[in-house]
């Protein structure tokens, strides 16, 4: 639960010959973290590849560009395509069929881009209408042939002889040679590109219709190539995407020698496996005859991390692997994270409408999404929606920002659309602030509580004098706790809503000492003085003389859980707001009343949405930064089985 | 004290003034260096998002502080 997997350290020695099939067990198997082999010894070096390796590696590259081509990953879902047969023959022929239609159509493609090059260029000479020839060759004449959007201003004073030709922005210019600097000048400052002249000779536009006729010729035959490709995928994606996956797990095993220590006729495997594994492990290698397994005792170093929990926490593991893996020998919080999580998120919404939506979107994502990282988190706000639909019930008395019961002339459910719900609220968000305040820091008391606790035994096992500084620390979140609730009970104004309410136990004076504090008006109680400065005390001289310093940074560690209270209060203003503009929108009844549903439609979706939002930032935020840095480690190695495949990306 | 009311209204709103823009500017420094970072090593999403919301913690002063400013009223 609250410890990993326990590990062993195990050795495998056997002759070459079985190496194969040995490896063939472990990788089906899936129990051994493989600890390479590094080499460092005269008897031994590390082992080489199988001679398959190459073919595979080959054959895999092949593969997979054969499935980038075909756009394999594209088809939904591929036929389920047995790899049955010589697959390196099948991959083979595939290849040959696939690289001719892909070598064809890229050779169409960049004809059809030379062409559109060619047409680009040549048609604003078709514009102009003049014969090719017509441009060049001249003893006495300059040609300028470009684009320009304006008229050319002052050409008549620079070049009193000229011929202008215009179509469009196209036009050619032919001046005496003589007047050609002048006229280049003139059409460069007035912003003149110019275009290349053309080649050949003859009518530009009946060669342009020929460019265009062969550049629908060549379309057409791309078109027919993307046809035969999309029904090659249709054919073979299955087939490519189960090779992709076989060749990998070859290549795995294929390469798994280099991660063993080989001599001329032995092979030796060092690996973890899980402690209850290993009797399992034991008699399918004992199978083999002559192999040889034992468990190694005495190492410490370099233990991988299988965290262990109940299926219903399991999917937390997730945002713990975000921040770190645990080490071996430190307390794996996902247990008090996968609690902590979904109340926080659940008190931070604090609305039965929008739990209940939560529970069921969440809880019909989770069914329908397939295994991964986005899936754990929509199973852990869905858990946070359930929180979020009792505290808006039972706690807080409202769903999608009105109250089930207010007075006449308030909105609510009773008055504003005249339905009962008799659950009053203990706790109005918007009425009582500093009550929601005192509750958020409830939950840092205790949320930091257990994160020194954890603290405390992870630092047991090494270093006695630091677990005292963790309850030393303990001592001083009590003090300070206590302070701030005494203090909450006596505020001028707060004291007496406080005690009138959820927090009516809370003693208004009696644990105080009068002469204590900054003023007999004003005083502190002297049991969070004494636990207080006892926990100082112990900090100077089990961590520094400096640590007392931190105290600051824990109190304000502690404040800093008001955010629940804060993003509980913004989300509830910003609903009441949306519902008052919802009414107002409504109130002349007919028509309005669809306006005001639509309305009211668009705003819940946008608080629904950016609630969680912020609500599961902030209650993950807590997690990472108050409580793990009270004693999370962390850069543990993940416990990967040979056989699982390669580390996919979080 | 009821003719200070709107200075004390004033002085809360400024906190939350203050104390948000404060934040956001320094959300906005550390998000963007969170995100360049991210681009480079995407397993430093969690540390880059605990950074980030680090400077949160300035704004939930100012509401703390806000609110009982608006207390004394």
């Amino acid at each position: 639960m609250l410890r990993p997997e326990k590990m062993d350290r195990v050795v495998l020695v056997g002759p070459r010959e079985e190496l194969d099939g040995v490896t063939e067990i472990l990788y089906d198997l899936k129990l051994v973290h493989l600890v390479d082999y590094r080499g460092g010894d005269d008897a031994f070096r590390i082992g080489k590849p199988s001679e398959k390796a190459a073919t595979i590696s080959e054959d895999l590259v092949k593969i997979r560009s054969i499935s980038s081509i075909i756009e394999a990953a594209k088809v939904k879902k591929p036929s389920e395509a047995e790899v049955s047969g010589d697959v390196h023959q099948n991959i083979k022929t595939l290849e040959i069929n696939i690289s001719e239609e892909d070598s064809g159509r890229k050779r169409a493609q960049s004809l059809i881009a030379e062409l559109d090059t060619r047409v680009a260029e040549l048609a604003p000479f078709a514009e102009l209408g003049f014969d090719l020839d017509v441009y060049s060759g001249y003893g006495s004449l300059e040609v300028f042939l470009g684009h320009m959007a304006r008229d050319i201003e002052g050409l008549e004073d620079v070049s009193p002889e000229h011929e202008l030709f215009r179509s469009g922005e196209a036009f050619a210019l032919f001046v005496p040679k003589e007047r050609a600097e002048a006229t280049r000048d003139l059409l460069s400052r007035q912003g003149f590109s110019e275009l290349d002249p053309p080649e050949g000779s003859g009518d530009p536009r009946a060669r342009l219709a020929d460019l265009r006729e062969q550049k629908e010729k060549w379309q057409k035959r791309l078109s027919d190539i993307d046809e035969r490709l999309s029904k090659l995928r249709e054919r073979y994606a299955g087939f490519v995407l189960a090779a992709e996956k076989q060749l990998d797990a070859e290549i795995e095993k294929a390469e798994a020698p280099l991660r063993f220590a080989t001599s001329d006729h032995s092979f030796v495997i060092d690996g973890w496996v899980p402690a209850d594994k290993y009797e399992a492990l034991k008699s399918k290698i004992e199978g083999f005859d002559p192999m040889f397994i034992s468990i190694v005792e005495g190492e410490e170093e370099g233990i991988p991390t299988l965290l262990k929990n109940a299926k219903p926490v399991r999917p937390f593991e997730s945002f713990i692997h975000l921040f770190s893996t645990p080490s071996y020998k430190e307390l794996d919080p996902t247990l008090i994270l996968a609690l902590i999580f979904p109340i926080f998120f659940g008190f931070m919404i604090g609305d039965a409408g929008y739990g209940a939506l939560w529970l069921v979107l969440g809880g019909l994502m989770v069914w329908k999404l397939p295994k991964g990282g986005f899936k754990d988190l929509m199973f852990a706000i869905t858990i946070g929606g359930f929180f979020a639909f009792i505290f808006g019930l039972f706690l807080f008395g409202e769903a999608f920002g009105m109250p089930f019961i207010a007075e006449e002339g308030k909105m609510g459910w009773n008055t504003s659309m005249g339905i009962n719900i008799p659950i009053h609220s203990v706790l109005n968000k918007l009425e009582n602030p500093v009550e929601l305040i005192l509750l958020s820091v409830v939950a840092a008391f205790i949320h930091l509580g257990i994160g020194f606790l954890f603290g405390f035994f992870n630092e047991w096992s090494h270093n006695r004098k630091h677990a005292i500084a963790k309850l030393a620390w303990l001592f001083i979140l009590t003090g300070l706790f206590m302070i701030i609730f005494a203090r909450a009970a006596l505020w001028p104004g707060f004291g007496r809503t406080v005690n009138g309410t959820l927090f009516g136990w809370v003693p208004g004076g009696g644990m105080t000492l009068d002469t204590l504090g900054f003023a007999a008006s004003n005083p502190m109680p002297f049991a969070a003085l004494a636990v207080i400065i006892g926990g100082i005390i112990a900090l100077v001289f089990t961590e520094s003389a400096l640590a007392p310093v931190e105290v600051v940074g824990l109190f304000a560690n502690m404040m800093s859980y008001s955010r629940l209270a804060g993003v509980s209060m913004a989300k509830a203003a910003t609903a009441e707001a949306f519902n008052t503009i919802v009414f107002t929108a409504a109130a002349p009844g007919g028509a309005f009343i669809a306006l005001g549903f639509l309305l009211a439609f668009i705003f819940h979706a946008i608080i629904f949405l950016l609630g969680a939002v912020s609500a599961g930032i902030q209650a993950i935020r807590l997690n990472y930064v108050e409580f793990f840095l009270k004693f999370f480690k962390g850069n543990g190695t993940m416990f990967r089985p040979f056989g699982i495949g390669k580390a996919t990306e979080v | 004290m009821v003719a200070d009311a709107g200075i004390v209204a004033l002085s809360a709103a400024m906190t939350m003034l203050g104390t948000g823009f404060a934040t956001a500017w320094a959300e906005k420094v550390v998000g963007g260096a969170a995100v360049g970072a991210m681009a480079e090593k995407p397993e430093l999403f969690a540390r880059g998002l605990t950074m980030m919301v680090l400077p949160e913690t300035i704004v939930i002063f100012g509401l703390l502080i806000a609110f009982f400013l608006v207390g004394k009223i």
